[in-house]
């Protein structure tokens, strides 16, 4: 599955699975977030892709972390995923650094985990856009 | 439990050390003044932010989800580097961490992630990335300067020359960081400052600014 259908799935997983299972319609979601009532069907069926931004805001709202829209990748060393190990060492960090406490953590942790769903958003598109490339210059042969 | 007893000398020692890393620190943000023709007081951020980048930090963000976190210097694990900063934060002391973060890229890589927050001020390398910063913006030399121009001297000294001074030149220093330096260099006597609200003392002396005067007739229309 692509990166946008992961998206695209996931919102409409959480949406229906929020407030305690209870859920809360398209429209609702749309008026929180500040967003045309067809949006959020737009982004579920993969009509709309949704900016890096967008993606911030939803997981603010229904308060989890932005990386949950993206598949954990298992190319790291010992088979850990890239995103695993940068969670150990902002972790590190803080352990070894008495004088910050959790609020300072969960700061700069939902920073860092911007960063890295933004490069993933990037690299995603990155590969499609390549793809696209290979194929038109195919055609022009 | 035990408790390790210093050695003779051994606090002498350590605040040697520490006097010869601070101006370290201070000739440090001499030479980038000099490097990038830095001659007044008012240091703005986006020409810190200019002067990260030429130095090497691949990226600067904004981020306005920060609260208690100022700012941060990140090496990312491509080796890449990020300087962080609180976007809430207003012109001054927006250009003061942008400063702070400057002496992290420029001294402290090898340490790698740092975290500058409200609750790790007192450590060594931050207090030395306060000094850098504060020397950047402002060096001491030329608040001496200015001082001397005004006439003031601490037979003299009043807070409202504090005030004055940054109307003047429109320093990006802020007034914290003024008056610290005015009771560290004894022009004002230590704890003397620490109070003040500067800037009800600056719309005592220069009137309320045109914007506030705007936004209070604008909640009486509303």
């Amino acid at each position: 599955m692509d990166i946008n259908s992961l998206i695209a799935e996931k919102i409409k997983e959480l949406r229906e699975s929020s407030f305690n299972g209870a859920g809360i319609s398209q429209t609702e979601l749309a008026n929180k977030l500040n967003k045309a009532p067809n949006t959020i069907s737009r982004w579920e069926t993969g009509e709309y892709k949704p900016k890096i931004e967008d993606l911030y805001e939803l997981s603010k709202f229904f308060k989890v972390s932005i990386l949950n829209f993206f598949p954990p990748e298992a190319d790291g060393i010992e088979g850990k995923s890239e995103i695993e190990e940068e969670k150990n060492e902002i972790e590190l960090l803080f352990r070894s650094n008495k004088s910050l406490d959790d609020r300072d953590f969960a700061e700069i942790k939902n920073f860092v985990e911007f960063q890295i769903a933004k490069k993933q958003l990037l690299d995603a598109s990155k590969k499609k856009s390549s793809g696209r490339k290979r194929k038109d210059a195919a055609g022009s042969q | 439990m035990l408790q390790r007893k210093n050695l003779p000398g051994e606090k002498e020692r350590m605040q040697q050390d520490r006097n010869e890393y601070y101006n370290k620190v201070k000739l440090k943000a001499a030479e980038i003044r000099e490097k990038y023709n830095l001659s007044g007081p008012r240091i703005l951020p986006k020409q810190i932010i200019s002067i990260l980048k030429k130095e090497g930090v691949n990226k600067v963000e904004l981020w306005k989800d920060f609260k208690r976190v100022r700012g941060a210097y990140i090496i990312n694990r491509d080796g890449s580097t990020t300087v962080a900063i609180n976007s809430n934060l207003p012109r001054d002391p927006k250009a003061f961490t942008l400063a702070h973060e400057l002496k992290h890229h420029l001294m402290d890589r090898n340490l790698g992630r740092i975290i500058c927050s409200l609750s790790n001020v007192a450590e060594e390398i931050e207090i030395g990335a306060e000094i850098f910063a504060t020397e950047l913006i402002y060096p001491q030399q030329l608040f001496l300067d200015h001082m001397l121009l005004m006439g003031i001297n601490k037979d003299n000294f009043e807070p409202r020359h504090i005030v004055e001074l940054k109307k003047g030149n429109d320093t990006t220093l802020s007034y914290q960081s003024l008056a610290k330096r005015t009771t560290f260099l004894k022009i004002a006597p230590k704890g003397s400052l620490d109070n003040i609200k500067w800037k009800k003392l600056e719309e005592q002396i220069y009137g309320i600014p045109q914007y506030k005067k705007f936004r209070s007739r604008g909640k009486h229309i509303a």
